[in-house]
């Protein structure tokens, strides 16, 4: 097991590589004159020059990756933003927490919401139960983001003043952005939970379980809930990326300062160093959680905990 | 002989596509919502498509004394900050939020498919290196590439639908391949490689056609999913030029007048959320037809 | 049967969530209103009660007046232009040697006086020899000259450029030598040279990104990049209280200032009292609070008018048909543009420069400044070459800029001219403004202190490698400019000889001058409020309560 964990690991710093590859030269691309960008539009043709000999600009492509590539990886020296000259690694240990914070109650507000939902529609299959709870998430589906968040805003901040609209603080302040990012991964939890529930709840365990006389509420949770959890489990890992790159939205509105903020200033700025560093944190993040999604697959099911001891690949899901 | 083999393993794969076409078609029909959401998606296509006939007013066309009115009798929808009809707004906005999510599709799919077929028939290395290289792409969460290459490329219609296109690649590409990996083993597979079927003729005449049922499950979610990601883009500022009136930018466009005009934003906003509506109802009644364990 | 049930659910659940925000929305044209004014009874009780008690910030609860404001900012480096131009924090974090007032008039602050040694280009100035920093670092005439070297080697202000050097005379006096005699440049450098210790900014760990020790009547308490910053009263600031000119004054014991970026959150954050005023808020958002009686609104001319620049470059088929370019002034409504775009706060320019430069001669608003004609528009267009081509208009993609470029479209349009928006993200923006055969015409909102100042970033032809800031080669002009911005040249006859060669030839067209609005609690009861420069109050120094 700690083997696969180690190799899963050790797989994350190619990613990161490619991310960094990737991202560094889709910048290049970028249309725009980062040194004018920084020296305001009224800077000089010397000052121009200077600054562009200053970052680097001048140096082929190849060099320029090297040196950022050298710097990252090698020296773990991540910069500093180039129109700000704040450090970015300083920024990002400030950023990182509040964004990852947000995703994370969005997770457990969709699972928390989306499972139960999906459970009742299941055991309810066809019943009017059912249809409520499809019906909510279909909605869940339809609606874009910024504008629940634009609504949600004005029914609690404004209406019955419940909850602050924006800025950062207290756990209160992440649950509109929370809310208003959140009803995809509902709509997707309870969808996925009511069809493995339905797969499962016919077979023959849950039938002799039942015939057992274990409560009806065990045969739910212990027989049915936790057989079928993988392709739950499975939605959630996607939706966790879909709310990190989600939260670029929701930041803006709602005025907090992470990294998806961080992350479009600096692609609206040319920053690249802020853009290429940022980038390659936010593929750190959703790897680990990827890997958090294996590991979850191993502790409820033994036979996929077995295949990893032995160190097979994984595979499971995508089957 | 060798005639005969070839002329039954080519066609055994259109025939078996055509009848499970029908089957599909069948079991569609069958299901109330999703041909609910057929005929709301159709209604809409027909809709926008007669735009210039339905739409009372050009949609350009602004009128300062008219200026953030609610919806009336003259304007169903009411008029939006600079005095146009958001009724012909909404009508001709369809057609750019409807094709750029549709033609990103296309282009994510077929690109998508190409690539997964490639890895899946090939399998082995070429698999490993196309798989470790859609592990970056999808290691970086799509708004922010999509962000970055709408950058890029500068905003606009088509750049816009590039720049969509790029983050729907790696899934359609992913599933094809699954998908042809249980398809390779099988035997006409084997027949046609035993004649010496090119192997481009195999992929792209017998397992593609046997592989791509969860990909257009997949692509119909899709539409929905790129209208929306049209809209935060238009949201952050990229996206299409104005006056451009899709329906993400309108959106974004009158945020600010949540509180005094709240019409401006409702309207848009609804239209958003029936596409996605009909566009899911229509991927839930494929996903339940295509499903080889509904099969009766 | 069962699936219809579920489709009915389905489409009724999706309609009530419709008509829910809907109803809640519908209403709230008005029904805002009445709940504010609900509301302002019980706020206006209380704050009056408490005004008697104590006076000044009484109401607010927890003693911090609290500041909502757009521009963001990411670092708090003295060294960097937008931070000295446009945040409302400014004052609070940094000192400068002098200010410039709302009234334009030029104050001391840690320079104790200035003067011109006669020949355009030397200044003395001296500075309080007693100024010490919250580090209790005194400040003295080198740290002066470093900074100002300092900021000239930067380059990321501009107007530091015009120096030529800096020589210490004494321990709190010096010498600023300038490049050329140009009216406004020796003030720039007054109002833009932050008073930091070198040895504290070189001790401190990020060059003052995120931290400040600055001789500021303020403490900075709290930053957090993108979000808030907090400033505290100091209790040993250094200037004698009787010496502190009213505009430099310290009213407010704690402060905060929030950014809020989004339009419409600016709004509710005066609404449900996140924060107590808002500064520069967005015209159209701060209609919603006309005739509350729970706030106060302060409607001031902003510094900044927005411009059309015709380009220069001879690929343009603009550049050589003047017929064409007075064409498109006389098809615009700047009045529509104003209440269309502005929602009616702003006022029709007549000349490129707002009316708040030093220079701006006031018989201009007297002028006929191409007012509204599309009949003349269509007649000038008669004579023009133009053919039914269709002309590229480069802006900012903010959505201001996109409602008033898709208004000029539509007048335009209305005339017969076809006009395609390409508007683009500030980067790509800044890339492309100075290459004058990339578009037709160009909408920028340049300011300027004074007159010279925005002449030399504008129409000078030797300020680019491409020219003038359109592309433009037009040695007359810069000879014209030239002439007029020395100190002996700045007579109001080459002025007018300027803006009538600029308006002749139809170089710039001024359209709208709009006004900067801020909002304020009225329980506040903001009393006299100081002015900046800039067009907005400033929060610090105005005085409060009864």
């Amino acid at each position: 097991m700690a083997r696969y964990v180690l190799k899963r690991l050790l797989w994350m710093i190619p990613i990161a590589l490619g991310v960094a590859v990737l991202v560094f030269t889709l910048m290049c691309f970028c249309p725009g004159d980062p040194a004018e960008i920084i020296l305001g539009s009224t800077a000089t043709q010397e000052n121009l020059a200077a600054k562009r000999e200053e970052l680097g600009l001048n140096d082929p492509y190849i060099i320029r990756l090297g040196t950022f590539l050298s710097d990252t990886f090698i020296h773990f020296d991540l910069g500093e933003s180039w129109i700000t000259g704040a450090s970015v690694k300083e920024a990002i240990a400030e950023r990182l927490p509040r964004t990852l914070l947000l995703s994370i109650i969005q997770l457990i507000i969709s699972f928390g919401i989306g499972i139960p939902l999906g459970v009742m529609a299941a055991v309810n299959q066809n019943k009017w139960q059912d249809n409520l709870c499809m019906a909510l998430a279909l909605i869940g589906i339809s609606i874009p983001n910024f504008w629940l968040a634009l609504l949600l805003v004005i029914l609690f901040s404004v209406k019955l003043n419940l909850l602050p609209a924006m800025g950062i603080g207290g756990i209160e302040y992440y649950i509109l952005p929370a809310l208003a990012g959140c009803t995809n991964g509902i709509a997707a939890g309870a969808r996925q939970t009511r069809s493995s529930m339905l797969d499962v709840i016919r077979s023959d365990y849950i039938t002799t379980a039942r015939a057992k006389g274990v409560p009806e509420w065990q045969v739910i949770v212990k027989h049915g809930l936790k057989n079928g959890l993988i392709p739950i489990i499975t939605v959630m890992g996607t939706h966790f990326g879909k709310m990190l790159g989600g939260t670029m939205v929701i930041e803006t509105i709602f005025a907090i300062p992470g990294m998806g903020q961080y992350i479009i200033n600096g692609v609206n700025n040319r920053d690249y160093q802020v853009v290429q560093v940022g980038s390659i944190f936010l593929a750190i993040a959703f790897s680990f959680c990827m890997l958090a999604v294996d590991l979850l697959y191993a502790a409820v099911d033994p036979r996929i905990r077995a295949r990893y001891a032995k160190g097979g690949k994984r595979r499971a899901k995508k089957a | 002989m060798m005639v005969s083999v070839t002329n039954a393993a080519v066609s055994a794969a259109p025939r078996k596509k055509q009848s499970e076409f029908m089957r599909v078609m069948r079991q569609m029909r069958k299901n109330k919502l999703a041909m609910l959401g057929l005929i709301i998606f159709i209604a809409e296509l027909i809709i926008v498509l007669l735009a210039p006939f339905i739409s009372p007013y050009d949609y350009t066309a602004m009128d300062p004394i008219a200026i953030r009115q609610g919806p009336s009798l003259q304007h169903w929808f009411g008029t939006d900050d600079l005095g146009r009809d958001i009724f012909s707004r909404i009508l001709y906005g369809g057609r750019y939020s409807i094709t750029m999510g549709l033609f990103s599709v296309a282009i994510s799919t077929t690109v998508g498919m190409s690539i997964g077929a490639v890895a899946g028939y090939f399998g082995g290395q070429v698999d490993n290196i196309i798989m470790r290289l859609l592990d970056i792409i999808q290691s970086l969460p799509a708004m922010l590439l999509t962000i970055v290459i709408s950058a890029v490329l500068g905003s606009g219609y088509g750049n816009t639908i590039l720049a969509l296109s790029v983050n729907g690649l790696p899934a359609a590409a992913r599933m094809l391949r699954a998908q042809m990996m249980r398809e390779r083993d099988n035997e006409y597979i084997e027949a046609a490689q035993s004649i010496n079927c090119s192997k481009f003729r195999i992929i792209v005449s017998h397992l593609i056609p046997n592989s791509f049922s969860p990909n257009i499950v997949q692509a119909t979610m899709g539409v929905a999913n790129m209208i929306v990601m049209a809209a935060s883009l238009s949201f952050i500022g990229l996206g299409v030029q104005p006056p451009t009136p899709e329906w993400g930018a309108m959106l974004s466009g009158a945020r600010q007048f949540i509180r005094q005009s709240p019409h401006m934003v409702i309207f848009p906003g609804l239209a958003i959320a029936i596409t996605i509506l009909a566009l899911n109802l229509m991927g839930d009644g494929l996903r339940d037809a295509l499903d080889p364990k509904l099969k009766r | 049967m069962k699936k219809l049930g579920k489709k009915l659910v389905a489409l009724g659940l999706t309609l009530s969530m419709f008509a829910l925000p809907l109803a809640g929305c519908g209403g709230s044209g008005d029904g805002a209103q009445t709940t504010a004014a609900g509301g302002s009874g019980d706020g206006g009780a209380e704050s009056t009660a408490a005004a008697e008690v104590s006076g000044g910030l009484s109401s607010l609860e927890d003693g911090v007046l609290d500041i909502g404001v757009t521009v963001s900012w990411e670092t708090l480096t003295p060294f960097r232009s937008n931070i000295a131009n446009n945040v409302p924090f400014a004052y609070a974090a940094y000192e400068t040697l002098a200010k410039l007032t709302g009234d334009k008039e030029y104050i001391p602050w840690v320079a104790k006086s200035w003067e011109s040694a006669g020949d355009g280009v030397t200044y003395n100035v001296e500075i309080y020899d007693y100024v010490t920093d919250s580090a209790g670092n005194s400040i003295t005439a080198n740290d002066i000259k470093w900074m100002i070297d300092e900021s000239k080697e930067a380059g990321l202000k501009p107007c530091f450029s015009k120096v030529d050097h800096v020589d210490v005379t004494g321990d709190y006096t010096l010498q600023i030598v300038m490049t050329e005699d140009m009216v406004g440049a020796f003030e720039q450098i007054l109002t833009n040279t932050f008073v930091v210790s070198q040895a504290a900014y070189e001790g401190s760990k990020d060059q003052f990104a995120t931290e400040i020790i600055s001789t500021s009547s303020y403490l900075m308490t709290e930053f957090v990049a993108d979000s808030v910053i907090s400033f505290e009263k100091r209790d040993d600031y250094w200037q004698k209280e009787e010496l502190i000119e009213p505009q430099n004054a310290a009213n407010v014991e704690k402060l905060s200032f929030h950014l809020i970026k989004e339009a419409s959150q600016a709004g509710i954050a005066l609404e449900t009292k996140t924060v107590d005023a808002f500064v520069q808020l967005d015209q159209n958002t701060a209609t919603q609070f006309e005739g509350n009686p729970d706030f106060t609104l302060k409607a001031m001319s902003y510094i900044n008018g927005y411009q059309l620049y015709f380009s220069g470059d001879e690929s343009r088929i603009i550049t050589d048909d003047l017929n064409l370019r007075q064409a498109i002034c006389y098809a615009i409504d700047t009045e529509g543009l104003i209440n269309g775009v502005f929602a009616g706060y702003g006022q029709k320019m007549h000349d490129p420069i707002a009316d708040t430069s030093v220079g701006y001669l006031e018989k201009w608003k007297d002028e006929e400044y191409y007012d509204y004609n599309p009949d003349k528009a269509r007649e000038l267009l008669e004579q023009s070459d133009y053919n039914g081509e269709t002309l590229v208009l480069l802006a900012t993609s903010g959505s201001t800029m996109q409602r008033l470029c898709q208004m000029i479209q539509g007048y335009l349009l209305e005339v017969g001219i076809n006009l395609e928006l390409n508007l683009v993200d500030t980067a790509l923006y800044t890339a492309t403004r100075l290459d004058g055969s990339q578009y037709d015409m160009t909408i920028n909102t340049v300011g300027g202190d004074s007159l010279p100042d925005h002449w030399s970033i504008r129409y000078d032809c030797y300020a680019y490698s491409t020219g003038d800031a359109t592309g433009r080669h037009d040695e007359e002009l810069a000879e014209l400019l030239r002439t007029t911005w020395t100190q002996a040249g700045f007579t109001e006859e080459n002025i007018d000889a300027v803006h009538n060669y600029l308006k002749d030839n139809m170089y710039a067209y001024g359209m709208v001058q709009p006004e900067n609005i801020d909002v304020w609690r009225s329980d506040l009861g903001l009393q006299e409020a100081v002015v900046t420069n800039k067009g907005s109050v400033n929060c610090l120094s105005s005085v409060y309560g009864e």
